[in-house]
């Protein structure tokens, strides 16, 4: 008896086709828009993009042309930090990303010493 | 030329006139404003791009075409291929 782990090691819960049936494909109405759920993250990311573009694009374009005592510049932080917390987000994001792919491959070297 | 020099090139002309003009190299006349949006121009085209990255990423996942009927049949499908096999002698976990 041979016996391998496939990928679709996922229960099958509770589908029984009847025998010998294949369901066929209804005309060209099979596509549907993404589920609730997707649709939901898509469009966080959507407006949360947007967001950061127009903050980010008042901070450093609109601002040196706005007089020094307009109320609006106590909603932003100091010019520097303009620069500053784009580069730090940027290096934690890359290390972030750098280390989960070192931790992945170290995992991958461990798997097949013990093999 | 390959497209990494020109990519090369343009973000070098890019940055070039960018150091030209923050550090004063070219007897250009900018006010003090302009010389403070020079100053983050790059910056702020990098964070142009990851927002749009961003929301290209979203809008495509919030616009992503779920085939259901497609998906139910590709479980039966596997349902009973796995079924066949069972019979043929091979065990599936």
């Amino acid at each position: 008896m041979l016996e391998f782990c496939g990928v679709m090691g996922q229960s099958l819960s509770g589908q029984r086709s009847p025998a010998g049936e294949v369901a066929t494909l209804p005309g060209s109405k099979d596509h549907f828009l993404a589920t609730g759920s997707d649709q939901a993250v898509g469009m966080c990311m959507v407006a949360l993009s947007a967001l950061i573009f127009t903050y980010y694009t008042v901070w450093a374009v609109v601002l040196p042309f706005v007089d020094d005592d307009h109320i609006v510049h106590q909603y932003f932080l100091p010019r520097p930090y303009a620069v500053i917390i784009p580069t730090v987000a940027g290096v934690v994001a890359l290390s972030a990303i750098g280390s989960f792919f070192g931790y992945v491959m170290l995992q991958d070297k461990m798997k097949k010493k013990t093999k | 030329m390959t497209k990494l020099l020109q990519w090369l090139l343009g973000v070098g002309l890019l940055l070039g006139t960018w150091a030209c003009l923050v550090w004063d190299l070219v007897p250009a006349q900018l006010t003090p404003q302009w010389k403070e949006v020079v100053w983050v121009a790059p910056m702020y085209l990098l964070m142009s791009f990851a927002c749009y990255s961003l929301a290209t990423i979203g809008y495509r996942v919030a616009t992503f075409n779920d085939c259901e009927d497609a998906a139910k049949e590709l479980q039966q499908e596997i349902e009973e291929a796995r079924r066949d096999l069972a019979k043929k002698g091979l065990k599936l976990s």
